[in-house]
């Protein structure tokens, strides 16, 4: 008989121990956010998805179309055809990039040996479609300048890249 | 006779984990048999490996157990790292035990939150989310992601720790050492009903965990002493002082004291890595297409859920020729009939909690 009221009283400890815990919680700061009013600041370093560079002198991409990114990638995410521009350097004719396929994985970034590439600061990678996710040269140049700190278009004259080249 | 009842619990069941199901076959409130039914989350992950270089497998092992990215990434790269006989830089090494201890830590901080949300007690899944958190934003500054991390890299890391990442892991150590442990121990340990609910339900005897190839705190928690981070050191494990967390009682309860030992030994080794992190390189030699010999290799580590083992086939070429992934929660789920049967229903939901399951490392 004593056993099983100790045993009660027990429990009614532990619950009231429980409560205690929780109770001092009101007397802290919340620590959730309210998003989308409130927005974390990413880390440094923060992957979102890839992105293409901009060479700020000439406003072309630095990239050369070599394809080590797109042979990297495991999923085959990169899609891209080149093409000669008119002082001889080779340009990407076409660069895609399917974020339905994208792991995020950085390996591409890793890949590319003319450091054209570089991953975003985007978290909110969302779209109505699927369309919306397949970026292409323009979207993925404009987000690329906006990590260098650069608006794309740049108001530099570059050479015409939309002219018709020599394929790769 | 009484006619027996047959239930189907999940895949969709709010208290299952993920997407198992379980076929139990109840006679009123006593089970005399859940079967597990796995596969709803199959993606080929072995035979997907079977067409990508060595390095693109990576990316892949970070969604089998998406719980603990870090570790399944740890085994893959030890494996490779091995069949191709290469060296990894003291410093890297220790990262990678760094990250391995916070995922040990971060898995059981969602193990803690499910098993007490699976007796309906829901604060505590709160608080270790919460807690979490913050281990989270530590991966996000050292690897830039949150979940999946894609950190590890074969012959190193990606990235290096800096003097901020160090300021912030030790700062989350003194707050879970001396805050959150003591919250969880008063929230749930002491807890009448928590004892209630666990102790003497779910149990599994030693012989059983031989039986059935039960690893890490599964088998810890039936006093089996076996903890790959002491039996068979990898990395640089064998440079750190902890206790392996041991317990007999065979029960749900047992496994949870395992459990939360752990986070504390986590914790300890976390500070003695921090503290003799060697000066260096992050990323030792590596050629710059991996062709291995061929042959093949077995590793194995402690993943925070038991054995994780990675058997790599090689042919020669840049592709592995075959990957097996020794997953611990597919091992260790085979327990579930032996380990409920004539007990009741409502011991069955805390008793598959306490395997500690992620689907996605079950069907792979
Ligand atoms: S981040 Fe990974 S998956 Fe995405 S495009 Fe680059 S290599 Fe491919
Ligand atoms: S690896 Fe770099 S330079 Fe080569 S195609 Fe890809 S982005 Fe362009």
């Amino acid at each position: 008989m004593s056993s099983i009221i100790a045993d009660i009283l027990r429990s009614a400890n532990s619950i009231v121990q429980g409560h205690l815990v929780t109770i001092r919680e009101f007397f802290q700061k919340p620590v959730t956010e309210q998003y989308p009013d409130e927005r974390l600041p990413r880390m440094e370093g923060y992957r979102g998805h890839p992105t293409l560079l901009v060479e700020p002198e000439t406003g072309r991409p630095k990239c050369t179309a070599c394809g080590a990114c797109a042979r990297a990638c495991p999923n085959n995410a990169i899609e891209l055809e080149g093409m000669k521009a008119e002082d001889g350097r080779r340009l990407p004719a076409k660069y895609r990039l399917d974020m339905t396929r994208c792991l995020v994985c950085n390996l591409c970034v890793e890949a590319c040996p003319f450091d054209a590439l570089a991953m975003s600061r985007e978290y909110e990678l969302v779209s109505w479609d699927r369309e919306g996710l397949i970026l292409d040269m323009p979207d993925l140049l404009r987000a690329g300048a906006k990590e260098q700190g650069l608006t794309y278009p740049l108001p530099v004259k570059a050479p015409v890249v939309e002219k018709e080249g020599e394929k790769a | 006779m009484t006619d027996t009842m047959h239930l189907n619990m999940g895949p969709q069941h709010p208290s299952t984990h993920g997407v198992l199901r379980l076929m139990v076959e109840v006679d009123g409130e006593r089970i005399l048999s859940a079967k597990p039914d796995i596969g709803y989350l199959h993606r080929c992950f072995e035979k997907t490996a079977e067409g990508l270089t060595y390095p693109q497998v990576l990316p892949y092992t970070d969604r089998t157990d998406y719980v603990a990215a870090m570790t399944n990434e740890f085994a893959y790269v030890l494996a490779a790292e091995k069949l191709l006989g290469l060296e990894v830089p003291a410093r890297a090494q220790f990262i990678r035990v760094i990250m391995a201890e916070l995922q040990r830590m971060a898995n059981h901080l969602v193990w803690f939150g499910t098993f007490a949300l699976d007796m309906a007690a829901v604060t505590p899944f709160l608080y270790a989310f919460r807690d979490r958190e913050k281990i989270l934003d530590l991966f996000e500054r050292a690897s830039g992601a949150r979940l999946t991390y894609s950190y590890y890299r074969i012959g190193g890391v990606r990235k290096d720790i800096d003097a901020e990442f160090v300021r912030m892991a030790r700062e989350f150590l003194d707050y879970f050492e001396n805050q959150v442990l003591p919250e969880y121990h008063r929230l749930l340990t002491g807890n009448r009903i928590f004892e209630l609910r666990t102790q003497g339900t779910g149990y599994i005897s030693p012989e059983q965990v031989f039986a059935y190839g039960l690893s890490g705190p599964m088998a810890r928690g039936s006093g089996v002493a076996w903890d790959i981070r002491k039996n068979e050191p990898y990395s640089s494990y064998d440079r750190f002082d902890f206790e392996m967390a041991l317990a007999t009682g065979g029960d749900n309860y047992a496994r949870y004291t395992v459990r939360i030992k752990e986070m504390a030994e986590s914790a300890r080794i976390i500070r003695q890595a921090l503290d003799g992190l060697p000066e260096g390189e992050v990323m030792g030699k590596v050629p710059r297409v991996l062709k291995p010999p061929a042959g093949e290799v077995y590793v194995r580590i402690e993943a925070p859920k038991g054995e994780l083992g990675v058997f790599i086939v090689s042919d020669g070429s840049t592709k592995p020729y075959r990957l097996k992934w020794r997953a611990p929660s597919f091992s260790n789920l085979q327990v579930t009939e032996a380990a409920t049967r004539g007990e009741k229903v409502a011991d069955l939901v805390v008793t598959v909690g306490s395997i500690d399951v992620v689907l996605g490392e079950v069907d792979r």
